[in-house]
């Protein structure tokens, strides 16, 4: 999450946000388990960006934004990993898994 | 339906010039939000983990965003909540993403859109909407997280 963020309250006062919409750090928890499965409909392009995506976090690990704090960098990267394995083998399933 | 984005007027001070009484922290501070909280974004992909994942990414900038895989449910939302962003797909089905960027916009004349594709049909799409007046910003699929968000900030920024 970027730093000096406004409060989930702050926002709501802003745009009238539900919670889950708030980029905070329980936002992308909630994001993540509401959304983030991985479907019989994703494909072997959803892989590819989910390792770009990888490879972008760990760029972000090893020369951190300042804006960002590492905490949210570890989780996206845990999260990433986790869909990564899911789609791998779904694709496995369909053989539709690149070479 | 009026759309009016409620939270990228927040610049508005009248004649009061914050850096003239030196609240440069405060103006960092909505510079910030600039970037991403006080925006809401809409991304729509009709394969789950990439609409997913890219709300994450968005949500990591601040952004408030919304994750579709149903172009028809970002149209219905968008009625509630006009977005400020829409990050989409182009080839999907019930609705391309052409076809819903142009329909939001009508709601939503200040909506950024950006297309994203990796299929050839795409440029036909392009071209047809440009023929009507509607030009896009597009990526090609897949997108790199660094290249999104430069073009987001370039969107936000003209």
């Amino acid at each position: 999450m970027r730093k000096n963020q406004r409060t989930t309250a702050q926002c709501q006062a802003v745009g009238d946000m539900p919670d889950s919409f708030v980029g905070t750090s329980a936002g992308l928890s909630t994001a993540s388990k509401a959304t983030g499965g991985v479907m019989s409909s994703d494909g072997p392009g959803a892989l590819k960006f989910l390792h770009t995506t990888l490879s972008w976090v760990e760029q972000l690990e090893r020369t951190p934004d300042p804006a960002l704090d590492s905490e949210s960098v570890a989780e996206l990267k845990v999260i990433l990993i986790a869909r990564i394995a899911k789609l791998e083998s779904v694709l496995l399933d369909k053989n539709e898994l690149p070479t | 339906m009026t759309c009016t984005p409620r939270c990228n007027e927040r610049y508005e001070f009248g004649e009061f010039n914050l850096s003239s009484v030196g609240c440069n922290a405060v103006i960092e501070e909505w510079d910030q939000m600039r970037k991403g909280l006080n925006r809401t974004v809409f991304v729509v992909d009709d394969e789950p983990v990439i609409a997913s994942t890219l709300e994450l990414i968005l949500m990591s900038q601040g952004f408030a965003t919304r994750s579709f895989v149903d172009p028809l449910d970002a149209l219905e939302a968008a009625q509630s909540v006009p977005p400020h962003l829409l990050v989409t797909d182009v080839v999907m089905p019930n609705m391309n993403g052409i076809e819903l960027a142009i329909l939001i916009r009508e709601r939503c004349p200040e909506c950024k859109v950006m297309l994203s594709s990796g299929q050839i049909v795409t440029s036909e799409l392009l071209e047809a909407a440009g023929l009507q007046g509607h030009h896009f910003e597009i990526l090609a699929k897949p997108v790199h997280p660094k290249v999104l968000l430069e073009a987001i900030e370039r969107l936000f920024d003209a």
